[in-house]
């Protein structure tokens, strides 16, 4: 079988990517498209891996108005490694709406297979299709399925393997094929889409590779068409009227449509609630204070089986393998940096969980119709919120979010303070803090820990919008602000759907930070345990103990102190101290610190392995190790509450992520935003940590 | 039903609202925030201001 490359096209919302985990399963692999960074998901079918799907964001039409829109013309009309072929995605019970995106890609000239998808749901509302009418009006093979139950998938799968795609019958080939776009320069179109970019070169600048590409004499066509946006606009409405004309003629042919649907009704009466103007928003917060609370109460237990799991492991190798160096390597390094990131896995996972689950049943869509007008006096979308929630999980795929807002001063300002939103990489921080710091106590039948816990997401929350409103005043754009978005019905979200989104992004972060910490682990143990002398210098200071008559095993820590403070980490750390002390951080935690600029995650690890190196082998959790950690002069525990909210508050507003910054400089096309955004952020938190300590302290 | 604004007019259209559907208004966000109108069986989501640029011609 040769290699062929299809892409997944299809509207928001029309069951794409729920046909993309069907087709694919875990053979699945999440990239950028080259240049640009807008996630994009690739796979390959089960039993013929020369077949290679990639899912494509949705989209309604290829007129972008937004960069995700761009992407997918880009794709479609420039890209090198050219597809073989495209599947398109329908929503059964919205075929209409689905022609018009067909249709422009179809008279592209690319070969399809058209999916009408969701039928079990269009069936019971009582759509009845004519299917000879529409293969014969599209030209290419129709498949109905039902990603749900997995229906007719194997259908698809069968054509798609048959790698004889059939090009369909044209709408207005005349005017719109790719040859015309790359060799002629198809004016119209493309003169659209270059005078949105010239709009705002800042957020549109990949417009120079779909000019390029056009060549000498696409160009030359390009600037020959007045660069005049109201002709443009008048253009593209007389192309879109032309084309919805005659795909209601054929959706009048080939559908016959219910009056009203069930989802339709069970969705107009949970709307009456959802998003009514009190009931609205006291939902909305009550399931963001049910998600916190759920996040630190259901994760407990398999958080502790794990941290007990890894401290017994530990314990094991060292005692299999005694004191050699692999053995305290592995135990005091590799062990400890390691669970200081897996244990924390079901609190991601559950994090995970509950965003699906609001993504995928709808309710994102009416929060962004709850607040936008809160939104908008801090100079943000109602569009704003749904990467701001995405960047409760993550701040990289939230940031790429942004794409879908069209004002580029809003867009501009959402990538700037969504690193302010509590990540998941921060909940490890703040669930080892809180739980060392805070007592598990019940308040008004509440546990505290989650209380604080959700405390801190409203903390982040502000930050994002206080930034914002400052922003606000600073970035101009004479860029009109609109909102115009669809709420789509309510569904049960799918569970191998949310499940395999799960994997996903645990895998990421086990990915990620895991081989960042299982290096730094290595580092900091060989740091940890040799330095300048440091064996002559431990023998002369055990010795001057043992004549001081010191009890055994308060010389043992007093040597495993002294060998620790002498090491190289310990003479950097001496070295960085001063600055953090204000903040009332010790050498040791200055040097967890500074290792978490690079990711905010592997502060806990690397709290563990240097709470690890020399001690006497224990089976102490990492929170016990916290706990139990005292200042050698004043005798105070080192986690004293002071310390622990300023470093909470510390993690809370700092921008530690290499990966976020990296995303920012794509995404504005700057250094400066990045820039400052990480200087602005370290200032707040350095000054905020250093407030909460001397108010705690 | 006319609408006055190019770019609104071009959403409006790619969302699927049919220019021949009459269209309902459903919900109303407070303190003047959207709105949500129902058009051919699609919830679509516009500003108050949005709102008002659709003229109704005739019913």
């Amino acid at each position: 079988m040769n290699h062929s490359r299809i892409a997944l096209i299809g509207n928001p919302n029309s069951g794409k990517t729920s046909i993309f985990n069907q087709l694919t399963g875990l053979r699945q692999r999440t990239g950028n498209f080259p240049g640009i960074t807008v996630d994009k998901t690739s796979g390959t079918l089960a039993k013929y891996e020369a077949i290679e799907v990639v899912d494509l964001p949705g989209l309604y039409d290829l007129y972008p108005d937004s960069q995700d829109e761009a992407v997918v013309l880009r794709e479609l009309v420039t890209t090198t490694d050219r597809y073989d072929a495209a599947v398109y995605v329908a929503d059964a019970s919205h075929l209409d709406r689905a022609l018009l995106l067909y249709s422009q890609v179809a008279d592209l000239g690319v070969p399809m297979i058209f999916v009408v998808n969701m039928m079990d749901e269009a069936e019971k509302s009582g759509y009845r299709f004519n299917t000879n009418r529409l293969k014969s009006r599209l030209g290419v093979p129709v498949i109905y399925t039902d990603a749900r139950s997995g229906e007719g998938v194997d259908r698809l799968v069968s054509r798609m393997t048959e790698q004889n795609y059939d090009l369909p019958n044209a709408f207005f080939r005349s005017r719109y094929t790719r040859e015309n776009v790359l060799e002629n320069g198809y004016h119209i179109w493309i003169s659209t889409c270059f005078d949105r970019y010239l709009k705002d070169n800042t957020a549109f600048a990949e417009h120079a590779e779909v000019v390029e590409a056009l060549g000498s004499e696409g160009q030359t066509s390009i600037l020959e068409v007045p660069q005049n946006q109201s002709t443009n606009e008048g253009i593209v409405l007389e192309d879109l009227e032309n084309r919805k004309r005659l795909i209601n003629i054929i959706a009048a042919e080939v559908v016959q449509s219910p009056k009203e649907t069930r989802q339709n009704e069970i969705t107009e009466k949970l709307d009456k609630w959802l998003t009514h103007p009190v009931f609205g928003y006291l939902i909305f917060g009550g399931i963001l204070f049910l998600i916190f609370q759920a996040i630190f109460s259901w994760s407990a237990l398999p958080m502790d089986l794990m941290d007990w799991t890894f401290s017994s492991l530990s314990g094991i190798i060292q005692s299999t393998f005694g004191n050699g160096v692999l053995g305290r390597l592995v135990a005091e390094g590799i062990i400890p940096g390691i669970s200081g990131v897996l244990i924390f896995i079901p609190q991601i996972a559950l994090l995970f969980l509950f965003i699906g689950l609001l993504e995928a049943s709808g309710y994102m869509s009416r929060v962004v119709f709850l607040m936008d007008k809160s939104m908008q006096r801090f100079g943000l979308n109602g569009k704003s919120v749904v990467p701001l929630m995405s960047g409760m999980a993550c701040a990289i795929p939230a940031v790429m979010a942004c794409r879908t807002i069209e004002n580029p001063k809003e867009r501009l300002i959402t990538i700037l303070v969504t690193p302010f939103m509590t990540c998941s990489a921060r909940l490890p921080v703040y669930a080892i803090l809180i739980a060392v710091a805070v007592p598990s106590t019940s308040v008004l039948g509440m546990n505290l820990q989650g209380l604080v816990l959700f405390g801190l997401y409203l903390l982040g929350i502000f930050a994002a919008l206080f930034g914002a409103a400052i922003l606000n005043r600073f970035v101009k754009s004479n860029a009109k602000s609109y909102l115009i978005h669809e709420m789509p019905v309510y569904r049960i979200p799918k569970a191998k759907d949310i499940l395999m989104n799960i994997w996903s992004k645990v895998k990421t972060f086990v990915w990620e930070a895991g081989r960042i910490i299982f290096v730094l682990a290595i580092a900091l143990w060989f740091l940890a345990s040799y330095g300048p002398n440091l064996n002559q210098k431990t023998a002369a200071y055990e010795t001057t103990l043992t004549e001081q008559n010191i009890a055994p095993e308060i010389l043992d820590n007093q040597v495993a102190a002294f060998k620790l403070e002498n090491s190289y980490i310990g003479i950097v750390g001496k070295a960085v101290e001063p600055v953090f002390r204000p903040l009332g951080y010790d050498w040791k935690i200055s040097i967890a610190l500074l290792t978490s600029f690079a990711a905010r995650e592997v502060f806990v690890g690397t709290l563990a392995t240097i709470y690890s190196i020399g001690e006497d082998f224990s089976e102490e959790t990492i929170t016990q190790k916290l706990e139990n950690e005292t200042d050698p002069i004043t005798g105070r525990k080192r986690f004293n509450l002071a310390t622990a909210l300023s470093l909470l508050i510390f993690y809370a507003l700092a921008m530690q992520c290499i990966s976020t910054l990296a995303i920012v400089r794509r995404e504005t096309k700057s250094w400066t935003y990045p820039i400052l955004q990480l200087l602005i952020m370290t200032a707040l938190a350095y000054f905020g940590a250093f407030g909460v300590y001397w108010a705690f302290g | 039903m006319r609408i006055r604004d190019g770019e609104l007019t071009k959403q409006l259209m790619t969302l699927g609202l049919d220019f021949s559907a009459p269209v309902e208004m459903k919900y109303k966000a407070p303190f003047g925030g959207p709105v949500c109108i129902k058009n051919n069986k699609k919830f679509i989501v516009i500003r108050s201001s949005e709102a008002q640029e659709i003229a109704i011609a005739s019913l």
